[in-house]
């Protein structure tokens, strides 16, 4: 079963440590995880930090993804603008 | 002009230089000297056209510039070698996509394209399948393929396909490194990026390279990067102004990127030949991707920054500069007639003088450009012209830095294109003929600008076989235009080429050989106070060399008196001036008078009874008499009253308040303050001419 992981609504520098501790757990268990996004207003860089080493990391171990999914219209306006859609593997 | 006309005006204004730097690029890749921000720029002009043409509906140059661009992508991203076929075909698609441009703007004829297209959809469909290796990178499996991507992202209120078709404005490249401190003081690098979105278009691209592995991630630590291209953005404070609350938090790096800027790596000069520029190319392409690289990259680059100031602004500061050196040269004689010249106000007013004399050059450079704006248009036409005659040619551009005035800038196509299509036409043999003869199967045109003692020479020279001179000589018997018997010197000869409805070829082509070309040129040159000259050896070529005013703004004029009057004579057009003798002069009809000049008759006209001038002397033996040279009917002598004397005249049009006036060019201000005419030689010889003088023009413009 994958794991799921909620983004709150203001995910800012507070919340980084937390989310990396989620991810680490899925990732030393192996299992995939599911990151939803749909609920995001606010999303602050150290937290896409996180989430791109996370996606960089699962892939590299391979077996296990980190899929971001219903990426809310705040996420996806603060990850394009700063060009990480390609790292976060989402669609135009 | 409504709004989305000017709109369009404007794209189609910076078509032409987005059109400039296309060519410019493209030509520096034939020879080899590209590197990777030259592709770029190209790739980058052919996509700003085509944004803009889907922006006004232009569907078919949207369709041909996209195919376009999807070649000069795969150059730019290393998946297609521009090896000189490629650069071949990329060359004429260029021309095409001019064409289509021209089309858009003025309509007329579809663009016949079939053929380029089809060559660059087969570029493009050769590396089909690289294309997927380019979607394989952005895939998960290959981190290295994650360290850049960039994105395209307009932001703002305007209409985002405009921003993108402003390149006057400076680029600028921004290195921008977030400390932690930035982090923990809550401060976004989302909304720093999205304020410069405002500023104009960006490309963002994230460098992930310092982004650990998901363990050794400490969450308020911070290893972003970012790399950031704005577009259009006139000044660079209001870039600082945007990180301006970071400043301490940050690593910041902003440097202007200039599309001309000489990069190091280019060592491609020396090994000019093909296989080698491709891989420097490469080379270079790679080494963009490497954020370490791109930071040495902009180290080198210039910064030189412009600004685009209305034209009318200019002139009207030039005017004003005009009518300062009108009134000091007013001051300075009043002050001069009153006080005894040693005083110490003649010392400051020399000084004056000499600030005024610089000021006004300062001012005259600002209207200055460099030729290479025409000069770049002229590799095209070599192509062309050269594929429609089946020869073989090659361009040699030199001195496109020289600066002249704008003015004369844009005059200045119309005769070289006639020249440079004459150089290849008439002047370079077919590629059998030119082996025959020992030469290049591959002539070579040259075009060459430089400053000569305050004029500007521009020479169009080529190696093809000259001059036949026996040959225009037969044909201008054969025409009438000189007795069989002529005796005529080898410059006399050269020179009837120059003559309307002249032609040594025996085909008439579609390029020249109807005869309207030459006595065009020269009748352009002399418009614009310049000369034009030839100078050719039989098999080894010709040179015609033009020496042109820098400006048009000012003028070396003779000042002459006529009666009550003071008149201004171009200078360009005076041969010499003689006294004359009585015995010399000759009764011709009931009016008209012939001057014996060496053993030749000119027409002689006295200008004070031509123009009715009032208290003028109508005795042209006690007249002085300036032999000048129109182009019309050659030469002529006019008889004034007397010589004051040579100066630089400040050019006032007046066409605009009282209209045209044949024989009147236009006036000036002299240093008394009085107005002079400055007479257009030629308008007086073909009013003349008609044997109609025109007091009655003459006499209100005089008195305006």
């Amino acid at each position: 079963m994958d794991e799921q992981v909620t983004l709150p609504a203001v995910a800012d520098l507070t919340y980084a440590g937390p989310l990396k501790e989620q991810l680490m757990q899925s990732f030393t268990a192996g299992t995939s995880v599911t990151v939803d996004a749909s609920s995001v207003q606010r999303l602050s860089s150290p937290c896409l930090q996180v989430l791109v080493a996370g996606k960089q990391s699962f892939a590299k171990a391979g077996g296990a993804s980190l899929v971001i999914a219903n990426p809310s219209v705040a996420f996806r306006e603060t990850v394009s603008v700063l060009g990480l859609m390609d790292a976060l593997e989402l669609g135009k | 002009m409504d709004p989305m006309e000017a709109i369009k005006q404007t794209f189609f204004q910076e078509c032409d230089e987005l059109l400039l730097a296309m060519e410019e690029g493209l030509i520096a890749m034939e020879n080899g000297e590209a590197d990777s921000e030259m592709i770029n720029a190209v790739f980058r002009a052919v996509h700003s056209i085509k944004g803009g043409g889907g922006a006004f509906g232009f569907e078919v140059l949207v369709g041909f510039a996209h195919i376009f661009e999807n070649v000069m992508d795969l150059i730019r991203s290393d998946k297609l070698n521009p090896t000189p076929d490629v650069v071949k075909v990329l060359l004429r698609a260029g021309d095409k996509l001019s064409d289509h441009v021209a089309l858009a703007r003025d309509g007329g004829a579809d663009v016949q394209d079939a053929e380029v297209k089809e060559e660059l959809n087969k570029l493009a469909g050769h590396s089909g399948e690289d294309e997927d290796e380019i979607g394989g990178e952005a895939a998960p499996s290959d981190f290295d393929g994650l360290a850049f991507f960039p994105v395209q992202i307009d932001i703002g209120d305007e209409a985002p396909a405009f921003l993108s078709l402003e390149p006057e404005l400076p680029s600028w490249r921004i290195r921008f490194t977030p400390h932690a401190g930035l982090y923990a003081k809550a401060n976004e690098p989302y909304l720093l990026i999205r304020e410069l979105g405002m500023l104009g278009a960006i490309e963002v691209t994230p460098d992930l390279s310092a982004i650990p592995e998901l363990i050794a991630l400490e969450s308020e630590q911070a290893y972003f990067t970012w790399n950031v291209v704005l577009h259009n953005c006139a000044d660079r404070t209001k870039i600082e102004e945007v990180f301006e609350f970071v400043s301490g938090d940050c690593d910041l790096d902003i440097s202007e990127i200039v599309p001309d800027a000489v990069v190091v790596e280019d060592v491609v000069e020396e090994v000019p030949d093909a296989p080698t520029s491709a891989v420097i190319v490469d080379l270079a392409t790679a080494a963009e991707k490497k954020p370490a690289a791109a930071a040495a990259t902009t180290a080198v680059e210039v910064v030189k920054s412009t600004i685009r100031v209305d034209l009318d602004k200019v002139d009207r500061l030039v005017n004003l500069v005009g009518e300062l050196v009108i009134t000091q040269a007013m001051l300075s004689q009043r002050i001069l007639e009153t006080t005894s010249a040693q005083s110490t106000i003649g010392t400051g007013l020399g000084e004056l003088e000499h600030l005024l004399r610089e000021l006004q050059e300062a001012v005259m450079a600002i209207r200055t450009q460099p030729v290479k704006s025409v000069f770049q248009r002229m590799p095209r036409l070599v192509r062309e012209t050269a594929a429609q005659t089946g020869k073989e040619a090659h361009l040699e551009i030199e001195g496109e830095a020289t600066e002249v005035d704008k003015t004369v800038i844009e005059r200045l196509g119309e005769p070289l294109t006639h020249m440079i299509r004459n150089a290849i036409d008439h002047g370079l043999e077919s590629p059998e003929d030119r082996i025959a003869a020992g030469k290049p199967a591959e002539g070579t045109v040259k075009l060459s600008a430089e400053h000569r003692g305050g004029r500007i020479v521009i020479e169009v020279s080529d190696d093809g076989r000259g001059i036949n001179r026996a040959k225009v000589r037969e044909k201008a018997v054969e025409r009438g235009v000189i007795a069989a018997n002529a005796n005529l010197s080898d410059e006399e000869i050269d020179n009837l080429i120059f003559l309307p409805g002249f032609s040594t070829a025996s085909q008439v082509s579609n390029i020249s050989g109807r005869g309207v070309g030459l006595d065009v040129v020269r009748r352009n040159i002399n418009d614009l106070g310049g000369r034009i000259t030839i100078s050719s050896v039989l098999g080894k070529g010709s040179k015609f060399s033009l020496t042109l005013p820098l400006t048009l703004a000012v003028l070396d004029g003779m000042i002459v008196a006529v009666g009550d009057q003071t008149f201004v004579l171009p200078l360009s057009h005076i041969v010499e001036s003689l006294l004359p003798k009585q015995s010399d002069i000759n009764a011709f009809g009931s009016t008209g008078m012939l001057l014996n000049v060496r053993g030749v008759y000119v027409p002689l006209i006295s200008v004070g009874r031509l123009l009715n001038v009032r208290g003028a002397n109508y005795d042209v033996t006690s007249s002085v008499v300036i032999l000048v040279e129109s182009e019309g009917i050659g030469r002529m002598a006019l008889a004034v009253d007397g010589i004051i004397g040579q100066r630089q005249v400040v050019i006032k049009s007046f066409e605009s308040n009282i209209g045209h006036i044949d024989g009147i060019a236009a006036a000036t201000i002299l240093g008394d303050g009085r107005v002079a005419l400055i007479l257009d030689i030629d308008g007086l010889v073909a009013g003349c001419r008609e044997g109609v003088a025109r007091p009655i023009e003459y006499q209100q413009a005089a008195g305006a």
